[in-house]
């Protein structure tokens, strides 16, 4: 069974090609659009194709799969590319490969943010049509992608688009190292942890997705939620025991300032102003510019350059309205489809997580004794 | 060193982000030509360059003699290319590390030592001041003996990678240990003399690469010394130093050294020559060492020769490595 893995240098696509890798009977490929993210793939003897997103606007992939599981998707513009366009050449190169290859399946890892905005205690199932707003932009570019990838009825029932909820386990950004690196930073603040919301461990899903290659194959937009349901406040003082330190201090201040337009132009302007396209144009007006004003550029640039990659996790503004929200999906395919499937709950995986944590945020070692 | 034209051998994140800006700014050089054997690369980087009035790009090896050759390639290429241009200039900045084994990092200073060319490998942190201020205080046994020494480096991937050059054996000769090991093991050697690899541990076995080593070494005097060193884990990136009447706790990019005597009273220690006790970024510390090395044209701690001792070390290690159990 040969399948090509796209997106395996993130958290769940690596999860998923370790996990695959242990089966006999899978010739795995990882197709990757960038290197420089595959750090915890290099440590396997697998092989890794570089396909940049021009290269995949050629049809750079698909013959010679029986099987696609697709984990990528763009953030950024990219190769000089904007974020829709490279949507539209994923989606195009994973449609061509099944056009072309009539074997060919496809599981597309969407997300449950293409339900935006959800409400307070309801259950949204997969027959809600995705319309987020389009200021979210993670979940507009999500639910457009979805959307690219369902619009050929001729191969649609060749693919399978489950929509994780929550999902959290090592390596993951958000949901794991963003809370354990935020309490062990010191003190937590929030304003309401009320939302309630279905939490997923990663391996839970990629045993799924494993059992899809096996013969459980589900076409379709498929909600996976774990089956517990908890508020925000249970999941984060669950990660509060495992990093053990940091608290959870309720605030009443100012809530936390949005990104404003101004912020995105300023954004703009300290990306071009280390491009160095921009400073060779810049270079003959440079002279009219007071030289104080060019250092403290020049210097920040640089700063950020230098720091940008030492953040693990991203800063958690447990302050915002999100976790106040609810956010809980329909779990009623996914028990019809799988009745017999087991996730782990939350609390099972406390020594796993304690050990992930020990390994991410310190410096103990894991070869050497002590 | 005035330089007139350089020749940047492969343009990936290295040679085309970090040491060309230097080159033409720090150096003044005129004439940059950046060689780059992968075609596909080679047109995007003729793109970005169009216009401009130093640079070039060449999808094939220029064959003139250049005032300064940067070999930036994977470790693999080094010691050919420095073969190649040994006689064809007079300044070789060959990146770190110097190559893929102890064997040809010697083979290349033995040819550096009868070549036209001066051999610089950017140990960029030779350019800080603290690591050598502590190994004087050590010599003088300023706080009693050294008992121990702890050093960990590690923080998640950031490289802008182009290829995938830093996770392939093949062209990288390993993971961790070769790109981030060196610096480190550098490092430890401006401290420590002399070391030697006892144990080690590691991730990743051939073909594929190691994203976490652990070393157990000794130094001549048999002080213990451990290393941790990651691509994917949050280390605090410090060198611990246990004497009999103090630690000293220094960054592995920094210059600050914080003593803690063991009587209670602590202080801070920085050289002279550093303005602040703030680690320098990455450029920042890559300027210092332009400045402090290549443009005065003194190799002297940055030739092949010290680079040649890390690698002993490093080759140990691969040598000796058994997988780490329990890991992520």
């Amino acid at each position: 069974m040969r399948i090509g893995i796209l997106g395996a240098s993130g958290f769940l696509g690596y999860d998923f090609t370790r996990l695959m890798l242990g089966e006999p009977d899978a010739d795995i490929t990882v197709i990757a659009t960038s290197a420089s993210n595959l750090t915890n793939l290099s440590r396997h003897d697998i092989p890794i194709r570089l396909v940049s997103y021009r290269q995949m606007q050629k049809g750079a992939f698909g013959a010679d799969f029986d099987w696609l599981v697709n984990f990528a998707h763009p953030f950024q513009p990219r190769d000089g590319l904007s974020q829709k366009q490279q949507i539209s050449i994923l989606g195009d190169a994973l449609l061509g490969a099944l056009a072309r290859q009539a074997n060919l399946r496809l599981i597309h890892i969407s997300t449950m943010s293409v339900y935006e905005p959800f409400a307070g205690n309801t259950y949204f199932a997969e027959s809600h049509a995705p319309k987020p707003p389009q200021d979210d932009t993670y979940a507009s570019s999500k639910a457009l992608l979805d959307a690219h990838l369902l619009k050929q009825p001729a191969v649609a029932e060749r693919i399978m688009l489950p929509r994780p909820t929550i999902v959290y386990g090592p390596f993951c950004r958000p949901w794991t190292d963003g809370i354990l690196s935020a309490f062990l930073s010191g003190d937590v603040l929030y304003r309401s942890l009320d939302g309630r919301m279905q939490p997923l461990f990663s391996g839970d899903l990629c045993h799924l997705l494993k059992d899809a290659i096996q013969g459980r194959f589900c076409a379709g937009p498929i909600n996976v939620a774990g089956d517990e349901e908890m508020t925000w406040m249970q999941f984060l003082s669950f990660f509060q025991s495992i990093a053990n330190a940091g608290g959870l201090e309720h605030y009443d201040g100012p809530a936390a300032k949005e990104p404003s337009a101004a912020d995105d132009i300023r954004t703009v302007i300290n990306t071009l102003i280390t491009e160095p396209a921009f400073i060779r144009l810049a270079k003959p007006i440079s002279r009219w510019i007071p030289k104080r004003t060019r250092v403290r550029k020049e210097a920040k640039a640089r700063e950020e350059i230098a720091t940008a990659g030492d953040k693990v996790g991203t800063a958690m503004p447990f302050v915002k309205p999100f976790f106040a929200e609810d956010r809980l999906v329909s779990r009623e395919r996914f028990t019809a489809t799988y009745p017999e499937f087991a996730f782990t709950a939350l609390q099972a995986n406390r020594d796993l997580l304690g050990r992930y944590a020990t390994f991410r945020f310190s410096d103990t070692p894991f070869g050497l004794k002590p | 060193m005035s330089i007139e034209s350089t020749l940047i051998i492969g343009g990936g994140a290295i040679g085309v982000q970090h040491h060309l800006p230097r080159v033409r700014r720090l150096l003044g050089s005129k004439l940059i030509k950046i060689y780059e054997p992968d075609e596909a690369r080679a047109e995007v980087l003729a793109a970005e360059f169009r216009g401009d009035p130093v640079v070039t790009v060449h999808a094939a090896i220029p064959n003139e003699a250049f005032q300064l050759v940067i070999v930036a390639t994977p470790p693999k290429f080094h010691a050919a290319y420095f073969k190649e241009f040994a006689e064809r200039c007079d300044a070789c900045i060959i990146e770190k590390p110097l190559a893929l084994t102890a064997a040809e990092c010697a083979e290349i200073a033995d040819i550096a030592r009868s070549s036209r060319a001066m051999v610089f490998v950017p140990m960029i942190r030779r350019a800080l001041g603290g690591y050598r201020l502590i190994a004087e205080l050590t010599q003088a046994q300023a706080f009693g003996r050294l008992l121990s020494v702890a050093a960990t480096e590690g923080g998640v991937f950031s490289w802008a990678a182009t290829s995938l050059g830093s996770f392939s054996r093949a062209l990288n000769g390993g993971g961790v240990l070769m790109d981030t090991g060196p610096h480190t093991i550098d490092v430890l050697l401006q401290l420590l003399d002399d070391l030697e690899c006892q144990q080690a541990y590691m991730d990743g076995f051939a073909p594929a690469v190691e994203a976490n080593c652990e070393l157990q070494l000794t130094t001549a005097e048999d002080v213990p010394v451990t290393l941790l060193l990651s691509r994917n884990r949050q280390l605090s990136s410090e060198v611990e130093l246990t004497y009999e009447d103090a630690t000293v706790t220094i960054g592995v990019r920094g210059s600050l050294a914080k003593v803690l005597r063991h009587d209670g009273i602590s202080y801070n220690l920085l050289p002279a020559d550093i303005d602040s006790g703030k680690d320098p970024s990455f450029a920042e510390l890559f300027d210092l060492w332009y400045r402090r090395f290549v443009l005065t044209g003194d190799n002297h701690g940055v030739g092949p020769d010290e680079a040649t001792k890390t690698a002993r070390v490093i080759d140990a290690a691969y040598r000796l490595a058994q997988p780490i159990e329990g890991g992520f």
